[in-house]
């Protein structure tokens, strides 16, 4: 376990590496923000004294040097327009984030669970012809929409919930419920597909010959079995949701991660978008790691050696 | 009060307040008010930005010596009164009595200090104003002596831009602190800022101008706008910046609320190939002329069809939903050294065929038309709309849209023929100078001007507005810009965007064209 764990430390250095680079040569072929940055009093003399105090008129892997070179001084660069350290003004906003996909990963997952066991159980019954449809709308509606038409419906029409922003739980109900829909369409056709898979199986004919329960054998056996590709895609649900939940939030003016990511796309702010894409790969590390532990303890053969 | 109705009242007080994040208790004070703006401050710090939003907020609580009136009439401020001592030193007199909200006294050593920091901070994004002051002086406390490098008529204006700062709490609190909590002398002192969710400000109690009614202010940013109508409807806030056009009638319509628009400075413009004899490859040739074909831009006769094609009425009302005024020329009518005798070409296709023709393009010829698709209201819609336009006049255009971060950088480098952008300042002058004047770096001139456009005799007559200091003289070169640009279209101007704010019936406010939504200007019936 501990040379599992050693191997994929090396390994999230790399990624640290390949990410950062990959993300700066992007950026850097695309332009800069000088354009953006100055107001329009600026003359064309002052672009390019600017240009030169930032070092943006050096070629890409000069800046990818100095940004390397002060990166292992634990210095990731100072946003253009925040004039704070990059890394700063994203991890400030990681914990609003957070809140936003635990609860989102918490109502998917309860539930999603019982209504994809449930299709399972029966299927090509209406319940399960039901889900399935269902399901289907929840994956295709794009979230811009379903954001828009809950807002129009609870706040406008209803005055039943705030619009935007963050505060009590009643600030939480509505990006929650947007992220949530097309999770829950997700994950009842993963956990339905799983659980039809598993329950043709041997060892579940094996079980109902022993005359066990339908319940224990559905709960018991079949559903633990479904939980493992569930459980990735459920992690890299989460880890997507972390950092690219950015149309969600900024309809429901959710102050996260996401919502500086778009700003700062949308004005070539390079160093936040660096050390976004860091923390973002440093999050997926995480909770690569974590599902991969999961595996062990869901299922007893897993072992890492 | 029987509890019947008090009781109502106290819950909805505390609901409010809650919804402002404040203590119940300072309820009492005076009228709160929130305003949904599209946008977050990035720093509070004055230098360092140049984004109207933050300097929106911002202004709340600092002030510059010159001001300019929601119409973009320059007014005083912390300066009561200026003049031109000679053609390199102009002279305020300022306000004495001042006090900043820690309590520091504002004078001619503080306007020195913070002059001088929006000119000498490495990071200041503000040089542009104010590099042209070589020499600040404070000659008495309220007298202070600018003397400049070149003849300045602008200077007025360009101070404007400059926030006062407290000298000693700007260097105890350094750039960290003022980037987080500003101390200025204005009518509203800091409370609290929580990134991405609000701020919080309460009305000067010493304030040195008239009172402000709304005593509490919170700003929200909402970015999305259809949010922002949703909150205003739902009564979660009193004010919003920019209604997105399909909205405009429902809010209008439902009762309780009103819309409050205006023709605002912005103008969006056509830019054509002035420099590039043939098209091929960038960026020796003519991007988006197809490969060896001369470049038709060169011939005036071609920029003046093309103006007669457009038919910026049409735009407007189909496109931009009424949201919007023709432009007659590159400033709007309010502000100074527009012409009014300028009027733009009438729509006229025909005219436009007969050009064309006459230029030797009878059948008309094929162009790239650059548009960004995420900066300006509708801006990939008007593309569309021009598309049709020059198709009826037998111009093929082939429409390349792009987000505004790939679109900006690739027109500073001029990977274009023929590209619609916006430009806004309110500083006329700056105006001509960035759409119109020859690309220089040696004098910063074309910052917006990404046709390369130059006419050496137009740049004689900007310089002429960059550095007269005689009033008349330079009015009267304003107005011949204008002429000149109309006989030989080195701009096409479509439009002017306009401002829109929703309220709450029972306020009322000045729509700025500067696009400050400012509480102090709010009044309640």
């Amino acid at each position: 376990m501990t040379r599992f764990l050693f191997n994929r430390l090396v390994q999230m250095i790399g990624v640290f590496l390949v990410i950062s680079m990959v993300i700066f040569m992007l950026l850097v072929f695309t332009g800069d923000p000088i354009e953006l940055l100055l107001p329009p009093a600026a003359g064309i003399d002052q672009i390019e004294a600017m240009r030169e105090r930032l070092g943006l008129n050096q070629p890409w892997y000069v800046q990818y040097l100095k940004f390397l070179r002060s990166a292992l001084r634990g210095d990731l660069g100072t946003s253009f327009y925040f004039h704070e350290p990059a890394i700063r003004l994203v991890l400030e906003r990681l914990p609003a984030s957070l809140e936003l996909v635990i609860w989102t990963m918490l109502i998917s997952t309860a539930i999603a669970i019982p209504l994809g066991v449930l299709a399972a159980a029966r299927p090509n019954s209406w319940y399960d012809r039901g889900v399935l449809l269902g399901s289907l709308v929840g994956i295709s509606a794009p979230t811009f929409w379903i954001g828009i038409v809950l807002i129009a419906l609870f706040v406008v029409t209803l005055h039943a919930l705030p619009s935007s922003g963050r505060g009590g739980w009643q600030h939480l109900v509505l990006p929650v419920a947007t992220l949530a829909f097309y999770r829950i369409a997700l994950f009842v056709r993963l956990i339905r597909a799983g659980m039809l898979d598993v329950l043709s199986q041997d060892f579940i004919r094996t079980a109902r010959a022993k005359g066990l329960y339908e319940r224990v054998i559905i709960y018991r056996h079949a559903l633990k079995n479904t939980l493992i590709p569930f459980t990735t895609i459920a992690g890299i649900q989460m880890g997507g949701l972390i950092a690219f939940a950015v149309v969600t939030e900024k309809i429901f003016a959710w102050p996260g991660m996401g919502r500086l990511l778009l700003i700062s796309i949308e004005r070539l702010d390079y160093p936040i978008v660096v050390a976004y894409a860091i923390v973002t790969a440093a999050l997926f590390v995480v909770i690569n790691l974590t599902v991969d532990v999961l595996y062990a303890l869901i299922d007893p053969r897993i072992r890492y050696e | 009060m029987t509890s019947w109705i008090t009781r109502p009242l106290v819950v909805a007080g505390v609901a409010l307040a809650l919804l402002a994040g404040i203590a119940p208790k300072n309820y009492a004070q005076g009228r709160p008010v929130i305003i949904a703006a599209s946008g977050d401050a990035e720093t509070m710090d004055p230098m360092l930005t140049a984004i109207s939003t933050t300097g929106s907020v911002q202004r709340h609580m600092l002030e510059p010596l010159t001001d300019n009136d929601p119409d973009a009439k320059i007014i005083p401020m912390l300066a009561a009164s200026w003049r031109a001592v000679d053609t390199l030193t102009w002279e305020f007199k300022l306000r004495s009595g001042v006090r900043f909200h820690n309590g520091e006294p504002f004078n001619a050593e503080a306007a020195k200090f913070s002059i001088e920091r929006a000119r000498d901070h490495p990071k200041s994004l503000q040089k542009a104003y104010v590099n042209l002051m070589k020499d600040v002086r404070a000659v008495d406390e309220t007298t202070l002596r600018i003397i400049t490098s070149d003849p300045s008529p602008d200077l007025v204006a360009n101070i404007g831009a400059i926030f006062m700062l407290p000298p000693r709490y700007a260097r105890e609190a350094g750039d960290e602190g003022l980037g987080r909590k500003p101390v200025g002398t204005g009518p509203y002192r800091f409370v609290e800022w929580v990134r991405d969710e609000r701020v919080v400000l309460e009305a000067n109690p010493n304030y040195w101008g008239p009172k402000p009614q709304a005593t509490r202010v919170t700003i929200r940013p909402i970015p999305e706008g259809a949010t922002r109508v949703a909150a205003l409807l739902a009564g979660e806030v009193d004010v919003i910046e920019g209604i997105p056009i399909p909205d405009v009638p429902r809010v209008a319509k439902t009762r309780g609320f009103k819309v409050l628009r205006k023709q605002g400075p912005r103008l969006i413009f056509l830019a054509m190939d002035a420099s590039r004899d043939r098209g091929g490859a960038h960026p020796q040739f003519s991007p988006g002329i197809p490969a060896g074909q001369p470049n038709p831009f060169k011939d005036v006769r071609v920029r003046q069809a093309f103006y007669s094609a457009i038919n910026t009425k049409e735009i407007v009302e189909q496109v931009m939903g009424g949201a919007a005024a023709p432009a007659e020329q590159i400033l709007p009518p309010f502000m100074y050294g527009y012409n009014p005798r300028v009027r733009r070409p009438s729509y006229d296709p025909s005219r436009a065929k007969r050009l064309l023709a006459e230029a030797g393009y009878p059948n008309g010829f094929t162009v790239r038309l650059d548009v960004p698709t995420d900066r300006y209201v509708n801006d990939r819609e008007v593309g569309l709309a021009l598309v049709g336009m020059l198709s009826r006049v037998g111009i093929t255009v082939q429409l390349n849209g792009m987000p505004r971060a790939i679109y900006f950088p690739r027109m500073r480098v001029f990977d274009t023929s023929l590209q619609m952008s916006g430009w806004l300042t309110l500083i006329s002058s700056i105006n001509w100078t960035a759409m119109l004047g020859c690309v220089d770096p040696k004098t910063g001139y074309g910052r917006a001007n990404y046709g390369r456009y130059c006419s050496a005799e137009l740049n004689r007559i900007i310089d002429v507005l960059n550095t007269e200091m005689d009033e008349k003289k330079r009015l009267a070169a304003f107005y011949q810009v204008a002429e000149f640009t109309r006989q030989d279209v080195g701009k096409i101007p479509l439009y002017f965007e306009e401002l829109i704010r929703g309220v709450k019936d029972g306020i009322s406010m000045p729509v700025r064209v500067d696009e400050y939504v400012l509480a102090h200007e709010i009044t309640f019936k």
